[in-house]
């Protein structure tokens, strides 16, 4: 590393202290130009200034970082993200940036020539911003937090980050309502929706930070017991009954909440995206998003996004679409996502897109409804979907016997399911998408034969049909929660029994990874002790592993091993409903006997 | 009608690729509202031709591009608005009308002008390259992941010159498309520096080199039209 500087000449004296990376943003263009880019896939990837790609002012006074835990063609997709840069901005006082993970050649090209992990707005170092936010989808993506933590020069460990100095890692999203495998690494959680406490963080920050004397455990105390739905897992320990059972987390100090209850955003009005930056590459999903209803009220009781997202809460038709029409003039998208878990569901859904779509269509611009739950699919929504541009049609009736779609409280007749397929027939759809999930709780086989059943049902529905199977992963503030999860032996097995039962060729048949599920699984319910398998991993280097090619099932066993969690006592098995659960100190919004009784209710539906 | 755009690559933006540069013009064009033709069909996409695309990294600093317009525009409105929609590092530096009958990009550019600015042993010594101008033939092994194959690296190159000294080389090479060998590949010759190890010097594809006027055709109507399809 000493030698390539000496030859530039120009970069010694830039040099941070002991991390020995770069700091000025100047310098690190010039490196990254010379010395970097050149040499690692996709290039595009890294270099920021894209449209709409807000520089921060003149010196904020709090400077936020936002990161996704994947690529940026991954994280460029998540709408979350886009929300909260906004919300920083809206403050007047803060400055937000966005980083995502570097790929490993560009991780050890940057690491070579001394650039630490940095923002694209302004090749700022991640090390050197006030905080840093992290959106929390996906327990595959958690690796790569310590990793970008790594990248940038800072200590994975939250108690080994010096504050003042160091950013204090926030994270969110719904990965929050089981924060605990996470805990060593953050130094606070937001639960619940992000747009308020985010901006109360700030203010709090900026009012305080610089008073004197302030210490982080004290200032992470502070800012607990002042900001609802903050939660600090430094200031909570873990307890034990006689037997030496988890029996929850408590406060270590005076005033910090023993509960957690979730923010809830009661206006959805207030939450708008105006000038997301438009991506130089080819993301995932490349479009303008308005979310127009947050929440579900079906009740699928594996649905965390479902069940943690209540109450349901609808953007009204004028305030969504001059949101679309200001999203796609200000970003030329030529198609617009009305995101929602389920946006047949939306009240006024015919209304907007009466509305909308005539508005959009005149500037060649198609509309896209990501989620519809075939129950709710009116003729409107049809006609309107086909104006511009058709894509396939997806539909989740994720179980086919009777007895499993009581069970997850999912009934989707097959009248129903039929006459929707048929009426996408008929307007001209060709593409169908089905989405099936394998390794609910109480499933039998005749259950996974039955979902056979179906897939070769519609198979001769008239069109291309696309199937993807997943398996059951128990998630947290869910009915489910308690239910225990198939293990990779036995998932492997439904899948071939499946697989041997769809007679049809005409399908495309997409699984899962059970050995993936199980890690996601592992991470989904497992308490402050799966943190050691997330960095016996990380130490394997078992980084991307939301990508099958990535990832590395041998690695990973060794570090399930390596860390002595033990899933057939906690993922396998059932989780006893009179013990506390590893999130018990956190709220979703559902009272825990709510989902109790749901969670009987599906016992007894498949019995 | 076509519009002729002249435009420039430089800075971070140089490491996009081809398909990703075009994606970037299609959107500011549809955004300016710059009535460029579409194709017809299931996906429409804007009429354009492109000179042959700069590799990934290369700067360019008068790449062109020709659009099929719908209706006449004014060219320095049409270049202003377009450079609205683009990027940091992506301008539109100039435009003209051309006239019916103008041959087709294709036909008319034959080869590439460009600059390097090869740093400590990337520079190549003044010998190597005279050597390499009186050589007949400058045979190169070309590595690729299916197999190598070996190119005539001096088929191509119409000029290579060294300028500057010291701290401060400068080379220019004319090299023909139909043929003739990439920019660091002749480099790579000169210094005996696998190309990969080369990726770091700086280079800028300045213009182009011409047929003369007679040489080239006029282009069929419509039909010959040749597009950029990206999807």
């Amino acid at each position: 590393m000493t030698s390539t500087r000496k030859r530039d000449g120009e970069a010694g004296a830039a040099v941070a202290g002991a991390a020995g990376f770069l700091r000025d943003p100047a310098v690190i263009a010039r490196v990254l130009e010379k010395r970097v880019l050149p040499f690692v896939d996709r290039p595009g990837r890294y270099i920021g200034g894209e449209i709409n790609a807000a520089l921060p002012g003149p010196r904020p006074e709090v400077r936020v970082l936002l990161s996704y835990p994947d690529l940026y063609e991954v994280g460029m997709s998540n709408h979350g993200l886009r929300i909260l840069a906004e919300t920083v901005r809206s403050t007047g006082f803060a400055g937000a940036e966005r980083a995502f993970a570097f790929r490993e050649d560009m991780a050890a090209a940057a690491a070579r020539e001394g650039v630490p992990l940095y923002s694209l707005e302004s090749l700022t170092p991640a090390a050197d911003f006030d905080l840093w936010g992290f959106s929390l989808q996906a327990e595959l993506t958690y690796t790569n937090i310590p990793a970008m933590l790594e990248a940038a020069g800072l200590a994975p460990a939250a108690a080994s980050r010096v504050w003042p100095g160091a950013p204090l890692l926030v994270g969110g999203g719904v990965g929050a309502y089981n924060p605990e495998p996470l805990s060593r690494f953050f130094d606070l959680f937001v639960i619940g929706d992000g747009e308020e406490p985010l901006a109360e963080i700030l203010e709090f920050y900026r009012v305080r930070r610089s008073r004197p004397g302030a210490d982080k455990e004290g200032f992470l105390a502070e800012l607990a017991a002042a900001v609802p739905g903050v939660y600090v897992p430094s200031l909570y320990r873990e307890t034990r009954d006689g037997e030496g059972n988890f029996a929850g987390l408590r406060p270590l100090r005076p005033g910090v909440p023993a509960f957690v209850p979730k923010r809830v955003l009661k206006d959805l009005g207030k939450s708008r995206v105006a000038r997301p930056p438009v991506p130089l590459v080819d993301v995932v999903h490349n479009r303008a998003v308005v979310e127009i209803m947050r929440g579900c009220a079906r009740g699928c009781r594996f649905c965390q996004a479902g069940w943690a997202g209540r109450p349901v809460r609808e953007k009204a038709p004028e305030a969504a679409a001059a949101e679309a029409l200001e999203q796609t003039e200000a970003t030329g998208c030529d198609e617009v996502s009305l995101l929602s878990l389920s946006s047949g569901d939306y009240r006024r859904i015919d209304g907007l897109l009466e509305l909308l779509s005539p508005l959009l269509a005149e500037r060649g611009v198609g509309i896209s409804l990501p989620s519809l739950n075939a129950a709710s699919i009116s003729e409107t929504i049809f006609r309107q979907l086909r104006r511009v541009r058709r894509s396939g049609i997806t539909l989740a009736p994720e179980a086919g016997s009777v007895r499993m779609r009581k069970a997850i409280n999912k009934d989707l007749a097959p009248e129903v399911l039929d006459g929707v397929v048929r009426q996408a027939k008929e307007q001209g759809w060709r593409l169908l998408k089905l989405y099936f999930m394998i390794g609910l709780p109480g499933e039998r086989d005749e259950d996974v034969e039955a979902v056979a059943a179906v897939v070769d049902r519609l198979s001769r529905w008239g069109g291309d049909l696309n199937v993807t199977v997943s398996n059951f992963v128990p998630k947290a503030q869910t009915p489910f929660q308690w239910a225990p999860m198939n293990s990779p032996a036995e998932l492997a097995r439904k899948q071939a029994l499946l697989r041997s039962r769809i007679s049809s060729r005409r399908v495309k048949l997409k699984f899962r990874d059970p050995r993936m599920s199980f890690v996601e699984g592992l991470l989904a319910v497992g308490g402050r002790d799966a943190g050691r398998l997330l960095e016996e991993a990380y130490r394997r280097r078992c980084l991307f592993a939301d990508w099958r090619e990535h990832f590395d099932p041998a690695a990973w066993e060794e570090a399930a091993e390596a860390s002595g969690l033990e899933p057939e006592r906690f993922l396998f098995s059932p989780r006893d409903p009179d013990r506390p659960l590893p999130w018990a100190h956190i709220g979703g919004g559902v009272p825990g006997e709510v989902l109790l009784r749901e969670y009987r209710r599906a016992e007894e539906a498949s019995r | 009608m076509r519009l002729r755009l002249i435009y420039s690559r430089e800075g971070l933006i140089r490491f996009t690729s081809h398909r990703d540069t075009l994606r970037i013009f299609f959107r500011a064009f549809s955004r300016s509202r710059v009535p460029v033709c579409f194709s017809g069909g299931f996906n429409p996409h804007p009429r354009v031709e492109f000179c042959p695309p700069l590799s990934l990294g290369m700067e360019g600093r008068a790449e062109e591009m020709d659009l099929r317009l719908e209706s006449p525009v004014d060219p320095a409105v049409a270049v202003e608005a377009i450079n609205l929609y683009l990027p940091q590092g992506l301008r539109a530096v100039s435009g003209r009308l051309l006239a019916e009958g103008c041959p087709k990009l294709g036909k008319e550019l034959e080869g590439g002008i460009y600059l390097l600015f090869p740093e400590g042993p990337a520079a190549p010594e003044p010998g190597a390259v005279e050597r390499f101008l009186g050589a007949e033939r400058a045979p190169y092994v070309r590595k690729k992941p299916d197999g190598d194959k070996t190119i005539d690296a001096r088929r191509g190159v119409a000029r290579v010159e060294l300028a500057g000294g010291n701290d401060d080389i400068r080379m220019e090479m004319e090299i023909l498309f139909a043929g003739g060998p990439r920019p660091v590949e002749v480099l790579s010759l000169l210094t005996g520096i696998p190309p990969g190890e080369l990726a770091g010097v700086r280079i800028v594809r300045t213009g182009f080199r011409r047929k003369p006027a007679a040489a080239v055709a006029a282009p069929a109507k419509e039909e010959g039209y040749e597009e950029t399809d990206i999807d």
